[in-house]
C-alpha cells in the first residue's frame, strides 16, 4: 500500500486502502476531504484520509505501507506528445458519453451531453499510462524512541483500536472495537515519570468520569524497555 | 460580545433560607477561634463560645472533618479544617482566628508564611488571587475536585453551582502550563459540563517582589489579569443568526 | 533523483465507463443514521451484522463520485509560481471567493481546493485537469505546514454557514482610514479605552503623539474627578483641539467619563457580586481586603515579556448581512488558528493579537485543530 506524502505525513486517496487500514490494521486516521454532497453538512466526511505522523510511522515500521513522494511527477510539465495524447483521450471519452446518452434515449437538452468525471485519481491514466513514478520517502516521520510512539505502538500491538485523544484533553483514546460502532473505553495519558502531580491526577481522572471512560496513565518502566499502565478510578463514597 | 457569567441556582428542597454573611464576626478585639496548623491545613475545634458551625456558615469557610461539606455530622469531636488561604484571611485580615503550631506556639504572619510556603511554594500568589476574589464578594472553595485551584460561588455551594473554576497562573511557573492545549481542553470540558467557566488569574509581580518575604504590604504590588476561555459552538451560533 | 528509490505505481482506479458515468451522475449518497454506539464487544451475530453495515455505509460514502456537466463548473488555472489559481470562467455564486489583481480574479489555495472538492471548480494545470490528489500535492504541499489546518478550518466554517474570507488587516472604521495618526485619533482611542473597554490600537500607541496626549488625558481626567473648573475651551494646548463639529459629539462621553472615573476604572469580568446587598452591608471589610489590583491594559509591562505572535487568518461574515467582497463590512469574528502543539495564547498574547486589528470591535475566535482533526473554537474574554 502506498501513502502519499503530504503535510509531512501519509495521506490515502483510495477507498480500498482506507477500508483496509481500518478493517485489517486498526488504523483510523481522519477523513479531511470536503464532501460534495448537497446541503453542505459538516458531518459528511470524504477522502483523503490523513494519518497522524505516528500512525504513518507505525505503518512503515510494520511493513504495511510505504510512503512515497509524488511532487516531482505531479508538478512536471507534460511534453507535447503526452498533452496531445491526453486531449485525444479526453475527446474520445466525451464522444463515448454522447453515444451512451443517446443509447439511453435521454431526452434532455444538448448541453447535458458533456459529462465528464472529476476526481480522477490518476493523472497518468489520463495519458494512457498505467504507472506513475513516485519517490520512496525514507526519512523518519516520527521519533520511534519517543514515549508517545512507544505507548501508541504497544497499545496497537495489544489489538486495541487507538486514536488521538487531544480533543478530549488526553493523549489517546482506546476503543474495544472499531470506533464506528464502539465508544472509547479508556482515555490514556502519557506520563514521562511514574509520579503524577496530584492536581493533574485529579484533573484527568475527573475528565474520564465526565466522558464516561476509564483513565489510564502510561509510563515507561524503570528498566526503560516496557510500558506500564496504571488505571485510576474515581470513587464516590456517598454513592 | 458581552461576558455574562453563569449563575445557576441549585435545586434546593430545604426551604430554610439561612441568612449567611460573607464574614464571621467576633466581638471587637477578640479572636474567638483557635486553630492548629497541621502541615496540611488549619484545624479548628468546636467550643461553646466559638461554634465552628457559625464559622462555616458565614462565608463557607472550611470543611467538617466528618462531613462532606460543612460540619454537620453531629459527631462530638468534629473539627473544621481550613485551607491555608482561608486560615490566613481569618487570622491576619479578619482577626477572628488564632493559629498555633503543633507545639502550641502562636504563629505570627512570618512563621505562618514560612510554614505555608513549605506546603505550597506558590502560596503568596494563591493568597493574592484568593484575596482578589474575596474582595469581590465571591465564596471561595478549593477547586481540587475539578483539577483547579479554586471554585467560586455566588452566595455559596448550598444555593448556587460554582460559576468559575479558577486556575492561578503564577509568575514563577512555566507560563504555558495551564495553556497547553491538552490541559486546557481537559479542564474546559470538565468545567463546561457543569456550567462553569474557566477563569485564569495571572498574577504579575515586579522583579523585586520576593515571595518568601511577602507581607500584606508587599502583596499590594502584585497585580492580576483575568482571562475567561469558553468553548464556542460555531455551528449553533450561525444557525441562530440565520433563523432570525 | 535517486533511481533506486523510484517506484512505479500501478493504479487500481480506472475512469468510469461512459455508461457508468451517466448512471452515477445524479447519485446521492445518503449517510444512514448510525444507531447508538456500543460500549463493549459481545460477539453476537447482531453486532457483527451492524459492523458489516457500518463498513458498507462508510465505503459507499467514501466512494461518492464528483460528476458534473463539462460546462457546469467554474474553470481555473493553477499558477505554480504565484501559488494562486486564476479564474478563467466563473459559475454560480462567486461573490465570497477570490481576490482581484490587475483585472484578473484569483483564488487562494484553500478556496480553489474547497470549490474543487465541492465539484464546483475544474482546476487545470499545464492544460490538464488535475485530480484531487494532484490538487493536494500542488496546492497544499508535501512539507508539514499550516496550509492543511487552514484549509480544514476554512472548509468546516464555510460548510457550517459562515462566509470565510482572508483576514483583512485594513478593515477600518472611519476614524482610522488615514495612515497618519493625529492627536485626535489618540484622544478617540483613549476615550474608547476608558468607556468602551477597548484596548488602544498598536498603531496609535506607536504614534509619537500618543504619550503626550495620554498625559494630557490623565490630567484632564484628574481635573474632572476633583471637580476643578478648568474648561477645555480655555486651554490652548493643541492636543485637545477638536473641530467644533466633533466637540459636540465629545461632550456626551465626557459626561459619562465623569461618572465612571469616580469609581475605580475597572474591566474586571468578575465584579458582578459587588451589586449584592451583602457587599454594601460589609463594604468596609471588602475594601480592607481589596489590596490586589487588576492590571490595567495600558500598563505597558507586557512589552517586557516574551510574547508569542499569533496570526489572524480569517474573517467570518454572516450570509444574511449582505456581504460584498468589494466593500466588506466589519466581520462577526476574526479567526486565529492555533498552530499544532502550540499552547493557547495567554492574556497578553491575545491582547497583542487583538491590537493587530485596526478595528477592535471584532471578537477573536481561537480555533484549535486536534491531531484527530476535530475543530474546536474558543472565545476569550479578557480583563
Amino acid at each position: 500500500m502506498y501513502l502519499t506524502l503530504l503535510n509531512g505525513t501519509g495521506y490515502i486517496f483510495d477507498v480500498d486502502d482506507c477500508m483496509d487500514l481500518r478493517t485489517k490494521h486498526r488504523i483510523m486516521g481522519a477523513l479531511v476531504g470536503t464532501a460534495n454532497s448537497r446541503g453542505w453538512s459538516t458531518s459528511e466526511a470524504a477522502l483523503p484520509l490523513a494519518l497522524t505522523n505516528y500512525e504513518t510511522q507505525l505503518l512503515i515500521d510494520e511493513g504495511i505501507a510505504v510512503l512515497v513522494s509524488k511532487v516531482v511527477d505531479l508538478s512536471k510539465q507534460p511534453d507535447s506528445a503526452k498533452l496531445m495524447a491526453y486531449k485525444e483521450e479526453f475527446d474520445r471519452r466525451l464522444l463515448a458519453q454522447a453515444d451512451a446518452l443517446k443509447a439511453e434515449k435521454l431526452r434532455e437538452t444538448k448541453r447535458h451531453v458533456d459529462k465528464i468525471l472529476n476526481g480522477k485519481r490518476n493523472k497518468l491514466l489520463q495519458q494512457g499510462k498505467t504507472a506513475e513514478a513516485a519517490q520512496l520517502y525514507t526519512d523518519r516521520i516520527y521519533d520511534t524512541d519517543s514515549l508517545k510512539y512507544r505507548v501508541f505502538h504497544d497499545l496497537w500491538k495489544r489489538g486495541k483500536y487507538v486514536t488521538a485523544g487531544d480533543a478530549f484533553g488526553a493523549d489517546f483514546l482506546v476503543y474495544p472495537g472499531d470506533p464506528l460502532l464502539y465508544h472509547a473505553s479508556h482515555i490514556v495519558i502519557v506520563q514521562s515519570t511514574p509520579a503524577i502531580r496530584p492536581l493533574e491526577l485529579i484533573a484527568k481522572v475527573r475528565l474520564s468520569v465526565i466522558v464516561n471512560k476509564r483513565c489510564v496513565f502510561a509510563h515507561a518502566t524503570t528498566a526503560g524497555n516496557q510500558i506500564a499502565y496504571q488505571t485510576v478510578a474515581w470513587s464516590n463514597p456517598s454513592k | 460580545m458581552e461576558f455574562v457569567p453563569h449563575f445557576k441556582r441549585k435545586r434546593s428542597n430545604s426551604k430554610d433560607k439561612i441568612k449567611i454573611a460573607p464574614f464571621p464576626l467576633c466581638a471587637e478585639g477578640q479572636r474567638g477561634y483557635q486553630g492548629v496548623f497541621t502541615g496540611l491545613c488549619v484545624e479548628v475545634v468546636d467550643t461553646e463560645q466559638a461554634r465552628i458551625r457559625t464559622l462555616h456558615d458565614n462565608g463557607c469557610y472550611g470543611k467538617g472533618s466528618c462531613s462532606r461539606g460543612g460540619p454537620v455530622s453531629g459527631e462530638a469531636d468534629e473539627t473544621l479544617l481550613l485551607g491555608l488561604e482561608e486560615a490566613c484571611l481569618l487570622t491576619f485580615f479578619l482577626e477572628v482566628l488564632e493559629i498555633r503550631d503543633v507545639l502550641g506556639n502562636v504563629m505570627d504572619w512570618n512563621s505562618y508564611m514560612q510554614a505555608a510556603l513549605e506546603y505550597d511554594k506558590d502560596f503568596p500568589y494563591k493568597l493574592a488571587a484568593y484575596l482578589y476574589l474575596k474582595s469581590k464578594n465571591w465564596i471561595i472553595k478549593s477547586g481540587i475536585k475539578f483539577g483547579g485551584d479554586f471554585l467560586i460561588y455566588k452566595h455559596g455551594p448550598r444555593e448556587f453551582h460554582a460559576s468559575f473554576l479558577v486556575l492561578v497562573q503564577t509568575p514563577a511557573e512555566n507560563i504555558h502550563s495551564h495553556y497547553a492545549a491538552k490541559n486546557l481542553k481537559g479542564v474546559q470540558r470538565v468545567a463546561e459540563t457543569s456550567d462553569k467557566d474557566v477563569l485564569v488569574l495571572s498574577v504579575n509581580q515586579f522583579p523585586d517582589f520576593e515571595p518568601k518575604l511577602a507581607t500584606p504590604t508587599t502583596l499590594q504590588s502584585l497585580t492580576i489579569q483575568e482571562t475567561v476561555i469558553r468553548r464556542f459552538n460555531y455551528s449553533a451560533f450561525v444557525q441562530t443568526k440565520q433563523t432570525k | 533523483m535517486d533511481g533506486a528509490n523510484l517506484i512505479g505505481i500501478t493504479s487500481k482506479r480506472q475512469f468510469l465507463s461512459a455508461t457508468d458515468l451517466i448512471v452515477e451522475r445524479h447519485a446521492e449518497v445518503e449517510t444512514p443514521a448510525i444507531g447508538l454506539k456500543r460500549t463493549s464487544i459481545e460477539g453476537t451475530p447482531a453486532e457483527e451484522e451492524e459492523l458489516k453495515n457500518a463498513y458498507a455505509n462508510l465505503r459507499r460514502q467514501l466512494s461518492a463520485r464528483r460528476i458534473e456537466r463539462q460546462a457546469g463548473r467554474a474553470v481555473a488555472h493553477w499558477h505554480e509560481d504565484q501559488q494562486a489559481a486564476e479564474v478563467l470562467r466563473k459559475d454560480g455564486k462567486f461573490e465570497s471567493f477570490g481576490y482581484s489583481k490587475q483585472g484578473k480574479l484569483y483564488l487562494e489555495y484553500y478556496e480553489a481546493l474547497f470549490l474543487l472538492e465541492l465539484n464546483r471548480l475544474q482546476l487545470e494545470y499545464c492544460e490538464m485537469i488535475v485530480s484531487v490528489e494532484q490538487a493536494y500535492v500542488l496546492l497544499l504541499g508535501e512539507a508539514a505546514s499550516e496550509k492543511f489546518n487552514n484549509y480544514l478550518v476554512y472548509s468546516t466554517l464555510s460548510r457550517a454557514g459562515y462566509i470565510v474570507v482572508k483576514h483583512q488587516a485594513n478593515t477600518t472604521t472611519s476614524t482610522s482610514t488615514a495612515a497618519v495618526v493625529t492627536s485626535e485619533h489618540c484622544i478617540w482611542a483613549l476615550l474608547d479605552e476608558a468607556l468602551g473597554h477597548k484596548p488602544v490600537p498598536a498603531h496609535i500607541k506607536a504614534s509619537s503623539l500618543y504619550k503626550a496626549t495620554k498625559e494630557r488625558w490623565s490630567e484632564v481626567k484628574q481635573q474632572i474627578m476633583s471637580h476643578q473648573t478648568t474648561t477645555l475651551e480655555d486651554d490652548n494646548s493643541l492636543d485637545f483641539k477638536f473641530e467644533t463639529r466633533k466637540r459636540k459629539a465629545q461632550s456626551q462621553p465626557q459626561e459619562q467619563s465623569k461618572r465612571i472615573c469616580r469609581d475605580k476604572p475597572t474591566k474586571s469580568l468578575v465584579n458582578h457580586l459587588k451589586a449584592e446587598p451583602s457587599f454594601k452591608k460589609f463594604q468596609e471589610i471588602f475594601e480592607k481586603l481589596d489590596i490586589i489590583q487588576l492590571q490595567l491594559t495600558d500598563d505597558d509591562s507586557e512589552m517586557n515579556k516574551e510574547l508569542r505572535h499569533f496570526k489572524i487568518s480569517f474573517d467570518l461574515h454572516l450570509h444574511n448581512e449582505g456581504f460584498r467582497r468589494s466593500a466588506p463590512k466589519s466581520p462577526t469574528f476574526s479567526v486565529v488558528i492555533l498552530p499544532t502543539d502550540e499552547p493557547f495564547p495567554t492574556h497578553d498574547e491575545l491582547l497583542q493579537c487583538w491590537r493587530q486589528q485596526l478595528s477592535h470591535a471584532v471578537p477573536l475566535l481561537v480555533i484549535s485543530v486536534s491531531e484527530s482533526k476535530q475543530i474546536q473554537a474558543f472565545l476569550y474574554y479578557i480583563s
